[in-house]
This record gives C-alpha cells, structure tokens and sequence, in this order.
C-alpha cells in the first residue's frame, strides 16, 4: 500500500545529484549554520593526515620545519580565532594543541583526528557555559562534598545546539546528587571566569549574621580547622584557618562555592548510576549532544575516558587538557552518540594507562 | 598518507550520495542536505576507529545525519517556522506531472512534523524495518509504528496517492 509513497520519495530523492569524489575540503555549517571550518581542508594544510585507526598505523607527518611551539596553522570558527601548535606533552611527546579563547586543547599526534578541530573549538565556549552552571549551582542542587557527602565529580549534558536563537542553553546533570531536571543558562550573561585556589593553612574571617543572630556557614569548612581568634561582643567573629585539604573556590557575584582538591579514585566508588532524564521537547536520542564532565584531579590521573557498554557507541578517550592539579578542574567533552537505555562509563587513567577508577556515570531515561 | 586518504575517499563515494538524500528528505533543502551529509561524514570518519567492523559505518553516517537533521531543526527554529510556513503555501504548480508530483511530496513531507518525517523516510525511503528505525530515532518500536501511520496518512491525503 506504501509503494506508492515510497516510489515518490524516491523520485523526490533522485533529484539530488552528488558528487562522490571526496573534496579535498568538506564545508561544515556551524552550529549558528555559517560556514565555519574546513577540518579536512586544515588537516591537510597543516601536513595532518587522517587519523582514524582503522584505516592502518596512524601516522602524522608533521612539516619537516615544525618545532615545539611553532605554529601549524590558525583559523577563525565561529569568530573565534584559533590556532594550531606543536607542543610538548607533560610526557614530553609530542601534541597538536588548538589554542583558542585564552584556552588550549591538546592531541597526541598519533591519534589527531580531523574533526578534533572543531571540537577543540567547541570546548572553549562549552567550558565556559559549564563553568558558569558550576558557579551557580545552590548548595541544594550540588551537595558539598565533605558536609553532605556529595560527588568530586561533577558532570553534565548539554544539549548544544539551542543556545543558538536563543541564547539558552539546557543541561543535565549526570550524577546522583545533580540530577535534578533541567536548568537553563544564558550564554550572553555568562560572568567572567573567576577561580581562587585557597591552599592549606588559608585564613577566614566570619562574623555572625545581624539578621539571624548566627554564625553563618563558610563552605569549604568541613570542621577541621583552628581558631585563631575573635570577639564574642556584638556582631563577633571568629578568625578561622582551615588545616585540611586544600580547596577550589568558584566565584560568582557575592557568592562562591568551595570544593576539595582530592584523589580521584575513591569518589569513583560512591557514584552509581542514575537516570538521565529526557528533555520535555526531546526524543531522548542523544546524539551530537555535548558532555563534559568535570573534577578535582589527581596528579596522577593524565586521562579520562568517556565511553559506553557498545563501542560502535562511544567516542574514546580524551587527554586532559592541562596538568592535572587545582589549575586544571575541568576536562573534556564528547559527542556521544547514543540511545534511551544507554550506559555512560567514565574512565580515569594514569600515565601508564593503568585505570584509576570509573564509574557508570547515567543511563538515559525517558520522561 | 597515501592509503587512509584513499580508503577515506573509498567511504565517500560508497556513501555520501546516500546520506545526503536522506538529508533532503529530512530538510527538503538540497543546499543545507549537502552540507548536512558532508558535516555527518567529518563527524561520523572522526569517530570510526570506535566502530566494531567498517560495516557498522553505514548505519552510524545514517544515525548522524538523522541525528544531524534533528539538530538543525531544533536549533534553527526560525528556518523551521519558514518551513511551516512554506508547507501551508504549496510550492508553485509545475506543468511537468513528475516534476509536480516531486514537489507535492516535498510539500507534503515539509507538513509533517520531523519526527514523523524521519520515520516515514527511514522506513520507506531507506526501506528500514522498524527496530532498526526505533534504533536511529533513539525510542521504541511502538512509536515509530505511530509515527509512520500518522505520516503516511498525512502524505496520502496530501499526495492523493
């Protein structure tokens, strides 16, 4: 009965006459549909060839003349200026890193992938809007770690292509504790990046609060601290330094949250997997929807992996894209390809490759 | 550098033409079809050492540009209520009869909601059953039965086939 419809659809098809010679340049619309980036085309021009492991030993020519530091090539995507560059690694191998935004990404040269252009460039505003969602998160959406047992980690799926009309972003928040619908951010009010590492043996003051009569709560404090000194008259306060861990303080406005630069591996113990929920609007597919997951790190953790239980499924492994350490709390996105019922693995790894911990991070739910 | 590139234009040419009629019956627009399927090829090439065997690739480019489509339209909602708006004013009457009929049933694709859009083209385009539908779409056999029928009756009334 459906012939009919299938003949015209056909038809209506047919009509579309493509060229199957692969172009030496493949026009990619942005996510604002300009046309933004060649990632063939800078590949070649940058001496990078195709990089996918199935298609034999990856290699890498890099320009005979290229040293560390030296400049491959730049672009603009999005307008955002970027700029490719052969560095040296922690490891002292050698990377491809794209600088854009004040921000670097980096690849090891045997595993380059074209498409890592882009999403280099990507990361830079992703990780902006993810910081901004961290900065604001209510103690209520995201317990403090040491007080209330919350995750290290913290995660989130944004679903990338909405802020463009708009400016409103959605995500989702991938851990226990996080998971609490959706929360929308707009982009064009993102406040300016502001971070502060309070180390071991940092001083406070707090003072007890007119309108309450109490003493208000300082986060980051999780009770091991020293008294320095005070005044218990009117409006008293306590001279407070903390004698544990160190802390990563996120700043927005007049309000900040503090959270412990800790060991990666135990808080990979005490998340389990929980229910990604679906968009109202949304099918629930994931695909080339945005994950970032973000952490305090240990030194000794050089990599995450971000995979599912089907590899046809999943994007691989990610470096980092700094030095682990208090500088470096945030990692990584994926385009995740993925189904309703799928499982999402986060995986740490050291420099030897040996894994630290992972957790199933979500698995997507329907409404 | 020499084999990979050619192996990659090997993929191309087995499957750009493939998904990029599928984008245009998923946008109706030639232009954005051909951009769509070369972004779903960079993206889908980018991630294929993932994939089990080189078979899997056709239905993972597949995924992608359905995928691709989708985000296109959710993203692009003043193109999409261009579209709506196109779909309520048929396209000019053309003398030719299969010319016509062509543009009826883009006209009557464009007045499908996309989800329904994609359900009919997978299954009677790509000629997809319907598991393997429900897998692209990311949801249940049940509501690709559902979007189908909902589909095909709007085409045949609008179609008169």
């Amino acid at each position: 009965m459906s012939e009919p419809i299938q003949e015209l659809l056909h038809r209506a098809a047919s009509t579309v006459k493509v060229s199957t010679v692969l172009p030496d340049r493949v026009a990619r619309r942005s996510r604002r549909g300009q046309l933004i980036l060649s990632v063939m085309g800078v590949s070649l021009v940058a001496g990078l060839s195709f990089a996918a492991t199935n298609f034999g030993t990856p290699t890498v020519p890099i320009p005979p003349a290229s040293r560390p530091g030296g400049l491959l090539h730049e672009g603009n995507s999005e307008g955002t200026p970027w700029s490719m560059h052969l560095e040296h690694a922690l490891s002292s191998d050698e990377e491809v890193c794209i600088r854009a935004g004040g921000r670097s990404r980096c690849f090891g040269t045997s595993g380059f992938e074209y498409g890592d252009v882009t999403a280099a460039v990507g990361y830079v505003e992703a990780l902006d809007r993810t910081i901004v969602i961290i900065k604001t998160m209510s103690e209520a959406e995201s317990p403090s770690i040491d007080q209330e047992g919350g995750p290290l980690w913290g995660g989130l799926v944004a679903q990338e292509n909405d802020p463009d009309e708009d400016g409103a972003a959605f995500w989702y928040r991938l851990f226990p504790a996080e998971v609490s619908g959706r929360i929308e951010v707009y982009g064009a009010e993102a406040p300016p990046l502001d971070f502060e590492v309070k180390p071991v043996g940092d001083v406070y003051k707090t003072q007890v609060d007119a309108a309450s009569g109490r003493w208000p709560r300082l986060e980051g404090f999780d009770g091991e601290t020293e008294t320095l000194g005070g005044s218990v008259e009117a409006g008293g306060y306590e001279i407070i330094k903390r004698t544990t861990d160190d802390r990563v303080c996120f700043h927005l406005r007049d309000n900040y949250t503090c959270r412990a630069i800790d060991a990666v591996a135990d808080p990979f113990g005490v998340v389990a997997a929980q229910p990604l929920k679906c968009a109202p609007d949304d099918d629930c597919g994931r695909g080339n929807d945005l994950m970032i997951v973000f952490g305090e790190l240990s030194e000794n953790v050089v990599k995450v992996g971000i995979g599912g239980p089907r590899q046809d499924k999943t994007t691989g492994s990610f470096v980092l894209v700094g030095p682990p350490g208090p500088d470096c709390c945030f990692f990584e996105m994926m385009n995740y390809y993925g189904n309703a019922g799928d499982l999402i693995e986060v995986v740490a790894f050291d420099a030897a490759n040996n894994v630290l911990g992972s957790i199933v991070v979500t698995a997507l739910d329907r409404q | 550098m020499n084999e990979r590139p050619s192996r990659m234009a090997g993929l191309y040419a087995s499957h750009i033409e493939g998904a990029t009629r599928l984008a245009f019956l998923l946008t109706g627009t030639r232009e954005l079809a051909e951009d769509l399927a070369q972004d779903s090829f960079v993206k889908a090439t980018s991630r294929f050492q993932h994939l089990r065997s080189e078979d899997a690739f056709e239905g993972y480019l597949m995924k992608t540009v359905v995928n691709s489509c989708r985000a296109h339209w959710r993203r692009n909602k003043v193109e999409q209520t261009h579209a709506e708006k196109l779909a309520r004013e048929p396209r000019q009457a053309v003398r030719q009869p299969d010319v016509a009929q062509r543009l009826a049933i883009m006209d009557a694709l464009d007045a499908l909601p996309l989800r329904q859009r994609t359900a009919v083209v997978l299954r009677h385009y790509n000629d997809l059953s319907e598991r393997r539908t429900a897998d692209l779409m990311g949801c249940t056999v049940g509501t690709v039965k559902t979007l189908t029928s909902r589909g095909l009756a709007t085409l045949r009334e609008r179609t008169e086939v």
